[in-house]
């Protein structure tokens, strides 16, 4: 709820400042061809991702690759029947809940051009920034103890076509293009009788695509809004189970515990279910345009 | 001659029936080095602390009991019998190697070798020691870094003034006046009382905490150490019951310990009733000339008794106490107290 309060906050700043400055501009800008040319800006606002419940952590227990196993108690119970939840795990114990994924604020330098033809407006446009945004998933034990996998985005870069229609000084535009993010898988647990190894790629490809609306107030600056969906593919992150040391110096500990038992007493590897990290983003923007 | 290493060396001969047990330490201790090279690293993701769990709050849910909470609980007993019967065969106690372990460690007061003079029970008191001492060592290595140290021990008598715990055990069953001091390691009847004691509470722990034990290859393991400890019982019954022929005041003891330790776990025979509902069951049938050497129910099994009922009678107390009697610190590991029967 606090998210749709802050965007719905941020729209209406943004659509006030748009619209009450036309009559202003227009009588700034008098040019054929006011969105032609480069420019250099930039945007901020929030970004919120989607709901993800249902998602979970998939285990690997018998080392053939697929995560469609269970790991089970020496008794053969399911050691993970406290079940998951889509955020981040409060304490070792499902009583507590766990925190909502982190939606938070983004702030991106962009640079571009356009080429205006009659209302036909087309360009380019790179950005560069960073949104405060995490997104994680917690697992359970009986034990009882959390697992978390998080994946946290720590900058990003797209390039992006633009192409739009203007109507003398606003640009109606739709936004698609290429995405390069750093994101870092993180782990967490509350288990202290395992080892854990996190592994997984933190630079991906991904697409960024949506549409927004841009005024210009003076021959050289203009202000927007933008939305904006994010989606990468980060399906490569693992957690490598293994016997810590208080269990490797004990033998009962060590034939009990669910991660290492027989017949793979190798270990168990984990991954999340959802293997797209996705937020919409609703920025505000501000340009010079040369 | 100073360590219970050294004496026990002497009876190597005789240790042969035991390699079938070492096979499985050794079974044991080969899985532990073989996978303490496959540690791995520690948990990542330092440069998030507000994503990373909080202590849980109290009160914290108690974690379900594992094997090693059930073993260690059997180690702490282990060590009580261990030292009594090492002090009284070879008149010292634990190599200090075999004391070591997490929780508190403590030491042992009293403990004397007891001068005997009926070869019967000498030889049957350091076969049983050489077990005890093989019981503590076994469970010790099964449990290797997860094993609780020995706590603080009492296996004296003390004094009229200030009772050791076995003094506060006879006096308690009457087998003693209340101003009595009862010595075990005084002779071969009051080492044979003293052993009684321990022996069918050993037993009846083993089985009850049987259905605690969820790895059958440790399941096994204790089956193994029930047995073993079931023949000492029979056999401290059996001389107990064939010297109170010629001493009737020793059956009389045992009996009397018997009650006891029903007083203490909280199964006592309706006295009004008649219904008999003790798991615990002297030397003796209906009449002194009939034995009850094996101690058993309608079915022909064995008592169980659940660990606060353990609890309760080496704590000699009762009620939910944590410590006292044997154990005057308590015993070590997550089992340790013992049930409200009062």
């Amino acid at each position: 709820m606090t998210h749709f309060t802050k965007l719905t906050m941020l729209a209406g700043l943004a659509t006030a400042g748009i619209f009450a400055v036309p009559a202003h501009a227009q009588d700034m800008t008098t040019d054929d061809k006011p969105f032609s040319g480069l420019y250099i800006g930039a945007a901020g606002g929030y970004d919120v991702q989607p709901n993800d419940v249902g998602s979970s952590i998939l285990f690997d227990r018998n080392g053939d690759g697929n995560f469609s196993d269970s790991v089970n108690t020496i008794t053969g119970a399911n050691a993970f029947s406290p079940g998951f939840c889509n955020g981040s795990a409060r304490t070792a114990v499902p009583a507590y809940g766990c925190r909502n994924d982190d939606d938070g604020w983004s702030y991106y330098g962009r640079a571009g051009f356009d080429v205006q033809s009659g209302p036909f407006v087309v360009g380019l446009v790179g950005e560069f920034g960073k949104a405060e945004i995490t997104d994680s998933v917690a697992a359970f034990s009986t034990t009882p103890a959390s697992y978390t996998m998080a994946r946290k985005l720590k900058w990003e870069g797209s390039v992006r076509a633009r192409a739009g229609l203007a109507a003398r000084n606003t640009l109606f535009y739709a936004t698609g293009g290429a995405g390069y993010a750093k994101i870092d898988n993180l782990f967490f647990t509350t288990n202290t009788a395992n080892a854990f190894a996190a592994t997984g790629s933190d630079k991906r490809w991904g697409y960024v695509g949506g549409g927004g609306i841009e005024q210009k107030l003076t021959k050289n600056i203009s202000i927007g809004m933008e939305y904006t969906y994010h989606q990468y593919k980060d399906d490569d992150a693992r957690v490598r189970v293994t016997a810590g040391t208080a269990l490797a110096g004990s033998p009962v500990l060590l034939a009990n515990n669910p991660f290492v038992l027989a017949p793979n007493t190798s270990g168990t590897t984990f991954r999340r279910s959802d293997e797209n990290f996705r937020w919409h983003s609703l920025r505000g923007t501000v340009a010079f345009r040369f | 001659m100073t360590d219970l290493n050294t004496k026990l060396e002497i009876f190597d001969a005789i240790a042969t029936r035991r390699n079938e047990r070492r096979s499985f330490l050794r079974f044991a201790g080969g899985s532990a080095i073989a996978l303490g090279g496959a540690t791995l690293l520690s948990a990542c993701g330092s440069d998030d602390s507000d994503l990373a769990p909080s202590p849980t709050p109290s009160p914290t849910p108690t974690a379900a009991l594992n094997d090693a909470d059930v073993l260690n609980f059997a180690l702490n007993l282990e060590y009580l019998e261990a030292q009594f019967y090492a002090y009284a065969a070879f008149g010292v106690g634990l190599n200090a190697s075999l004391l070591t372990g997490t929780g508190t460690q403590g030491g042992v007061t009293g403990g004397a070798q007891v001068p005997f003079s009926d070869t019967v029970v000498r030889e049957y008191a350091r076969e049983i020691a050489i077990d005890e001492v093989a019981h503590v060592a076994f469970l010790r290595s099964a449990l290797g870094t997860a094993a609780v140290a020995q706590p603080a021990l009492d296996i004296s008598a003390g004094t009229a003034a200030a009772p050791g715990a076995f003094t506060s055990a006879a006096r308690a069953a009457g087998v003693i006046g209340a101003t009595g001091v009862f010595n075990p390691y005084a002779d071969d009847n009051s080492f044979l009382l003293g052993a009684y004691i321990f022996e069918d509470v050993g037993v009846s722990a083993y089985k009850g905490a049987s259905p605690l034990i969820a790895n059958k290859t440790y399941l096994e393991a204790a089956a193994g150490i029930l047995a073993a400890e079931a023949y000492h019982a029979g056999l401290i019954r059996t001389i107990l019951f064939r010297k109170g022929l010629t001493t009737p005041s020793l059956v009389t003891g045992a009996n009397q310990i018997s009650d006891a330790r029903d007083s203490l776990d909280g199964t006592v025979t309706n006295t009004s009733t008649g219904v008999i509902g003790d798991d615990d069951q002297g030397i003796t049938g209906s009449d002194a000339t009939m034995s009850n050497i094996v101690p058993t129910d309608a079915n022909g099994l064995a008592y169980s008794r659940s660990t606060g009922q353990v609890l309760n009678i080496v704590y000699l107390n009762k009620t939910a106490v944590s410590m006292g009697g044997f154990f005057p610190a308590g015993v070590n590991g997550n089992i340790k107290t013992s049930a409200a029967n009062a």
